[in-house]
């Protein structure tokens, strides 16, 4: 068992869901709508992420404490209706601090009510001839054997699979020459098409991406017309035959089609069969899924559309399409999205548009056993009664840009989490991103990072949702529906004197009322703590910078990494930790953070020295609510040691879930889309050095 | 139940309806920001249509906004003592750039109308006056029985001349020029509060941070860092009074400071409002917020009890005597009037006006409100989208004053915020460039277009009790991303052979072909062709001295010459050189200014487009100017057909085809 000290109550609850009113957007092949989900309540276990209450532990598949999770491999082993899965978790913590970085192994043990595929919790693969925390490999079957391959410009690299010991070895199998492949390679897709032969597909670098000359420090990777000053790189497809009698080369390598610009900043090709159509699918890091035929028909790669017409997008951040092999049915239609957040499968619809692109039912989330309450990657929570019942709820958004509710269907003190429920806007997901104008330049317009702030910003009793995102700007959401219902109403952009509000990117600002005025604090362009005071529902007025109870103001980066991306970030909470009757803050950071100033702060002084904990800081409010004035801040330890959550920003709230008869607990969103709890006698503090 | 009784509680009932529905009306506010006659709208006889000239309103005596004719943006100086038997003073209002018209004038106060919009007509150009562009007064206003006085402050120094209502002058010399101390060197706004016995209390707006923009030696780089902070400075100012002796102009002490130093960024003006006499400061960005005579800062509120907004851009104030104020900028000049909630907001009006739809107008001529009848659909400088209605026919339309269209229920604004290619000084600006067409095929008009970040977007429309209304802001992309081009161009949008094709200007400046595949996603047709194999790009060689002077072309794609194929109408600015920086319309030509509207003739077909060398219009066969920054083409099919173009100043002209048959070429 995953978490050794759950205590499993006497009692299960039946939650009898209808879907919210909403129609199931998601045709299962057992048909969709109403549905019976089974929840099973589990103590709240500090220094623990929030553990799955639904029955078996189901959750989205993701590995443990990595933000990234890259399908690399499908392989029919379990069973015939669906392949286990071979996933890449990159990005977080590695083994020995607990995480999964590295290849994983999860094998397939069934679907849920719902039709939505299940499976185990992944084992490590620790040997391979590669690095396994690289996702440049598909890993298939065939015949009898499994293989990883990898290959380059001028290289097909095959590892043989060894079951018993679960191992790549660690020295590749065949190392074979590609000759002719005119371009960088992005991406490639490997398919048995028939006996003994392979096709080998190439989605190559027809226009390589290349950054601007820019250090990040001052200069901005836009030019004066507001243009990207570096290359959107651009694909095209190419293929060739693979002998699978050594892998070797058999024939040249051809474009498929004279398309040189199939998709923008190519990431994956897979391939895709049905009954009497066959084709490649392409998909980018901006989300986008796109179509071309085998025989290279079109002219252009048509767009994937749902079975209602709208544009189908890659939900999964950053890469990866996988095409569940074609052992199943003899078809290879269905395909599963990974990458940043969540797992996806889309399952074909069995028709197809008047350009003869096949259709698709809208993704489904693929799930694992034992899991814990996951929420996208970056997830920033807040704990609050959004629904109306008593219950404390989470709130939170994550680095797609999306919002997600988890209903609390116990009670405060043993809370009962139901799956997270992606919030609507106008009946659709809401997501924002950055678009064009990314800091990091246009190639990572697919993340927005949400940063959500629940609170009832316009005075009417409701919750609404005030945010800042990619782009450093602040908007609300109301409330527009009820208490118990809430609907959130169009973003409304927060100004001061008329210009839009503006501050380091990624910050979660921090708002409460105080007496009949509310506070909102954000990082300012200065990349420090600013106080302002609302004055309408679309308005602040400027309340100066935070000070320290020496008068200095309160910074959050380094002296020595000068590039100006690594501002920002901050995730303020108003909370009364010490229950003193002041507003104390809360502060995540990333983890070269440096609080309050660049020459000595936390947590960086501290990892210099060999500390690597948890990017949550404590500033004590040693003045008023009103008037703060903060002590030097402290960086939480948990049972007097460092806990290390991930580099990226730890988004911390203070909470009334559990025993809070001492003050608030602490949750914390982490990079890897969970949500750790803390009791807060568990937590003491580091000092400055 | 008797029927009497029946027939009683059905006439309550529609009373209790009827009052509903009032009530509603009154919280959400009137749809329609023209006037308010309570009178049938009166359409007036005569014709509109003039070829070579600007559409006229041809309603309620030809009411439209006020305008000066031919700038591109009012300054509103100051006022005049109230005349006898008048609600409200004459104004003295700066014409700023443009065609003509610049300088000074007399508005003369005419009417209220019966929905309170004060109507002014053009009066006299001020003859003379002392000063230049850098000494120019902050406020004319009179001094209590003294007479009017224009009052500069600038450096230190405060200069007062007085006007001579007679010849309509303040003549050629200061009547004082004082010193003052106290007060930072540079002053955005004056305000004159009071005169008591000899003494004259002003109020003055002055920097305490004066604004800066980055001097980089490399005019490539942007204003903004790698995290897209601004890398100049943002103007701050507050509030000071200073206490004047009227006999000899000469201060009485040192000015103070009344409010906090950091009282608003980028401050552009200030005046007196309000019952309590308040002072009202005014920003670059459309903020007000009120200050009272004890300095405590307060904001001013409208008749719902919202925020009070500045509905110009880049404002100058002015208090009239009824406690209002007048507000003016680029586009429409505005009354506030004070009432017991808050002020209410109407446009300020002129009889016998041309249709006026702010600066840098972008029309379309569409059936709008599906009623048979061609309206005007058109963007402006300020990022708003205005409705013309047509109350006539579509041979002798009838048009009044703009309605501002809503996206979600909001007064659409498309501005470019504090991300704007100038700096954050211009974020009050969107430049919006509509193109009205059926986007989605949904047989509803839609709203393609470009802005000042040049992002190509879409605002669907929706029909609702026989409105259309249009929904939230989308982004147009290519494989999931947003297309960014170069700003302030309008994208063309023709539904032709079953397909929608978007042409817009890309990242090099050159004309890009898109076609719609599903929802707002585009697949890349490529870049336009000249004869199948060069690129047409627009802009001249020299260009690159400031990336941002490329752009602002207006596309249009229309079947100009009737042989079923789309071509293309090009507006461009005089700068713009078609198809290419070497040799090309109109600047080629320069300085010979003519219309600036190009021919692109297809010579392929709807499917496979490719054009002809451009030719650039000429009217009657000669070249005719109506502005250089902003040409907007769009074919217009009322009378006898042919084009309307908005032009930098606001106004549309309307040329019939007849007249537009030559052409001039440079090949």
């Amino acid at each position: 068992m995953k978490h050794t000290s759950t205590l499993i109550f006497s009692f299960l609850l039946f939650a009898l869901l209808w879907g919210c009113g909403e129609p199931d957007p998601t045709p299962t092949p057992d048909g969709g709508g109403r549905e019976q989900v089974v929840l099973i309540a589990r103590e709240l276990e500090s220094n623990q992420p929030i553990a799955s209450s639904v029955e078996r532990g189901l959750a989205p598949l993701a590995m443990d404490f990595c933000y990234t999770s890259v399908l690399v491999g499908c392989v029919y082993e379990s069973a015939s209706a669906y392949p286990d899965l071979f996933v890449c978790g990159s990005g977080g913590l590695s083994s020995s601090s607990g995480g999964r970085r590295g290849l994983n192994y999860c094998q397939f043990k069934g679907v849920d009510s719902r039709g939505r595929l299940i499976y185990s919790h992944p084992k490590a693969i620790t040997v391979a001839p590669w690095d396994v925390t690289s996702a440049a490999v598909k890993i298939m079957k065939i015949g009898s054997e499994i293989y990883a391959i990898q290959t380059t410009k001028t290289k097909l690299n095959v590892a043989r699979y060894n079951r018993e010991t679960m191992s790549f070895g660690s020295e590749w199998t065949y190392s074979t020459k590609l000759v002719g492949v005119p371009y960088a390679v992005s991406t490639f897709d490997f398919v048995v098409s028939g006996e003994g032969v392979a096709d080998l597909t190439i989605m190559c670098y027809t226009v390589a991406s290349v950054s601007p000359d820019s250090d990040y420090t001052e200069d901005s990777l836009y030019d004066s017309a507001g243009f990207y000053m570096g290359t959107i790189p651009e694909g095209a497809l190419y293929r060739t035959k693979i002998l699978l009698d050594g892998f070797v080369q058999d024939g040249e390598v051809k474009q498929i089609g004279n398309d040189n610009s199939v998709i923008l900043g190519p990431t994956t090709v897979a391939q895709v069969k049905g009954n009497d159509w066959s084709g490649y699918i392409v998909s980018n890091k901006a989300g986008a899924l796109k179509y071309v035929p085998s025989a290279a028909s079109l002219d252009v790669a048509d767009y994937l559309v749902d079975t209602s017409g709208n544009q189908l997008i890659n939900r999964s951040n950053v890469k990866r399409v996988s095409v569940i092999n074609a052992d199943r049915d003899g078809l290879s239609d269905d395909f599963i999205t990974s990458g940043e957040g969540a797992m996806w499968l889309y399952r074909y619809a069995g028709r197809r548009n008047a350009y003869g692109t096949p259709i698709y039912h809208p993704a489904e989330v693929v799930l694992m056993q034992d899991g814990d309450l996951f929420s996208g990657s970056l997830t920033v929570p807040n704990v609050v009664d959004w629904d109306g019942d008593g219950a404390l709820d989470v709130v939170t958004g994550n680095s797609e840009g999306r919002l997600m509710f988890f209903k609390n269907y116990g009670t405060n003190l043993h809370p009962v989490f139901a799956e997270g429920e992606y919030m609507k806007l106008c009946g659709e997901e809401f997501c924002i991103r950055a678009g064009y104008y990314e800091l990091q330049g246009p190639m990572e317009c697919c993340w927005g990072y949400l940063c959500p702030t629940v609170f009832d910003w316009n005075g009417d009793g409701l919750y609404d949702i005030v945010f800042s995102y990619n782009e450093g700007k602040y908007m609300y959401m109301p409330n527009v529906g009820t208490a118990t219902n809430p609907v959130l109403g169009t973003p409304k952009t927060i100004y001061m004197d008329g210009m839009e509000l503006y501050g380091v990117w990624r910050v979660r600002p921090a708002i409460e009322r105080i007496g009949d005025r509310v506070a909102m604090m954000i990082m300012d362009g200065d990349n420090a703590l600013h106080l302002y005071w609302q004055t309408s529902d679309t308005s602040v007025t400027d309340g100066g910078k935070m000070e320290l109870v020496d008068g200095k103001f309160i910074t959050g980066h380094n002296n020595y990494d000068d590039s100006n991306v690594q501002h920002g970030r901050g995730k303020l909470n108003f909370v009364d930790w010490d229950s003193d009757g002041k507003l104390d803050l809360l502060v995540g950071t990333i983890k070269r953070s440096s609080f309050p100033s660049p020459e000595r702060g936390l947590p960086d002084t501290r990892r210099k020295q060999g500390y690597t904990g948890m990017q949550v800081l404590y500033f004590h409010n040693e003045g008023t609510s009103a008037e703060p004035r903060y002590a030097y801040p402290v960086q939480f330890l948990v049972n007097g040691k460092d806990k290390a959550l991930g580099a990226h920003s730890n988004a911390p709230v203070g909470c009334m879930l559990g025993d809070v008869s001492d003050g608030p607990n602490l949750l914390v969103g982490v990079e890897s889309g969970r949500f750790m709890f803390f009791d807060r006698k568990d937590l003491t503090y580091a000092y400055l050095p | 139940m008797e029927m009497k009784k029946i027939f009683e509680n059905m006439v309550y009932i529609t009373h209790i309806l009827a009052l509903s529905l009032l009530l509603v009306w009154g919280c959400t506010g009137p749809e329609v920001e023209g006037p308010k006659d309570d009178e049938e709208l009166k359409v007036e006889p005569g014709t509109t249509l003039v070829s070579g000239e600007p559409l006229c309103a041809s309603l309620n005596g030809g009411l439209a906004p006020f305008a000066l004719g031919g700038n591109l943006s009012h300054k509103v100086l100051g006022v005049d003592v109230v005349a006898e038997g008048n609600l409200l003073p004459d104004l003295f209002v700066e014409g700023v750039g443009g065609l003509d018209n610049s300088g000074l004038y007399k508005a003369t106060f005419v009417k209220m109308t019966a929905g309170g919009n004060p109507v002014y007509a053009v009066g006299g150009k001020v003859t003379k006056y002392p000063w230049n562009s850098s000494s120019a007064p902050q406020k004319i206003a009179p001094v209590g029985e003294l007479g009017t006085y224009a009052f500069a402050y600038h450096n230190g120094s405060l200069s007062v001349a007085k006007y001579n209502v007679a010849d309509n002058s303040f003549g050629t010399q200061w009547v004082a020029t004082t010193s003052v101390e106290g007060l930072p060197a540079t002053a955005v706004g004056l305000e004159v509060v009071g005169v008591e016995g000899s003494t004259l209390t002003l109020a003055l707006l002055g920097l305490t941070v004066v604004a800066e923009t980055p001097s980089d030696d490399d005019v490539s780089l942007s204003y903004y860092n790698t995290l897209g902070t601004y890398r100049g400075r943002i103007s701050v100012g507050t509030l000071y009074t200073l206490s004047i002796e009227t006999s000899s102009w000469t201060p009485l002490g040192e000015a103070t400071v009344v409010a906090d130093e950091k009282l608003i960024i980028a401050p552009s003006a200030v005046c007196c409002a309000g019952s309590e006499g308040a002072l009202v400061v005014a920003n670059e960005f459309g903020a007000m917020k009120a200050v009272s005579a004890q300095g405590v800062v307060s904001q001013p509120l409208d008749e719902c009890g919202c925020e009070l907004k500045n509905r110009s851009t880049v404002a100058a104030v002015c208090s009239v005597p009824d406690g209002g104020f007048v507000t003016s900028g680029e586009g429409s000049m505005w009354y506030y009037a004070p009432s017991e909630g808050g002020f209410v907001s109407r446009e300020v009006l002129m009889e016998g006006g041309v249709l006026y739809a702010g600066s840098m107008v972008v029309p379309n001529v569409v059936d709008w409100d599906g009623d048979g009848r061609y309206d005007i659909v058109a963007g402006n400088s300020a990022g708003n989208l205005l409705f013309f209605k047509n109350y006539g026919t579509n041979t002798s339309p009838a048009f009044g004053v703009g309605e501002y269209l809503r996206s979600a229920g909001e007064v659409v604004e498309v501005r470019a915020g504090y991300y704007s290619l100038g700096g954050p000084m211009e974020s009050g600006w969107g430049y919006l460039c509509p193109t009205v067409v059926d986007w989605n095929g949904d047989g509803v008009q839609d709203v393609v277009y470009s802005f000042n970040e040049g992002i190509l977007e879409v605002m669907l429309g929706e029909r609702r009790g026989g409105e259309v209304q249009l929904g939230v802001r989308q982004k147009i992309m290519r494989d999931y991303m947003e297309i960014c081009g170069v700003w302030r161009t309008r994208p063309a949008v023709a539904n032709v052979d079953g397909q929608t094709i978007l042409v817009a200007m890309d990242q090099e400046d050159e004309i890009h072909v898109y076609e719609r595949r599903v929802g707002n996603a585009v697949v890349d047709r490529g870049e336009a062709t000249l004869y199948y194999s060069d690129h047409i790009t627009g802009y001249r060689q020299q260009v690159d001295s400031s990336l941002s002077e490329r752009g602002r072309e207006k596309l249009h794609l229309v079947d100009w010459d009737e042989d079923g194929d789309v071509d293309l109408l090009v507006g461009a600015p005089i700068t713009a050189s078609f198809p290419s920086p070497v040799k090309g319309l109109p600047y080629s030509r320069f300085p010979t200014k003519g219309l600036n509207v190009l021919y692109f003739e297809n010579i392929g077909s709807n499917v496979n487009i490719s054009f002809a060398h451009p030719k650039q219009l000429l009217f009657k066969g000669k070249d005719f100017n109506i502005g250089t920054a902003s040409i907007s083409p769009t074919f217009c099919p009322l009378g006898e057909g042919g084009l309307l173009v908005g032009c930098d100043c606001g106004q549309m002209y309307y040329f019939s085809k007849n007249d537009l048959v030559r052409t001039i070429s440079l090949w």
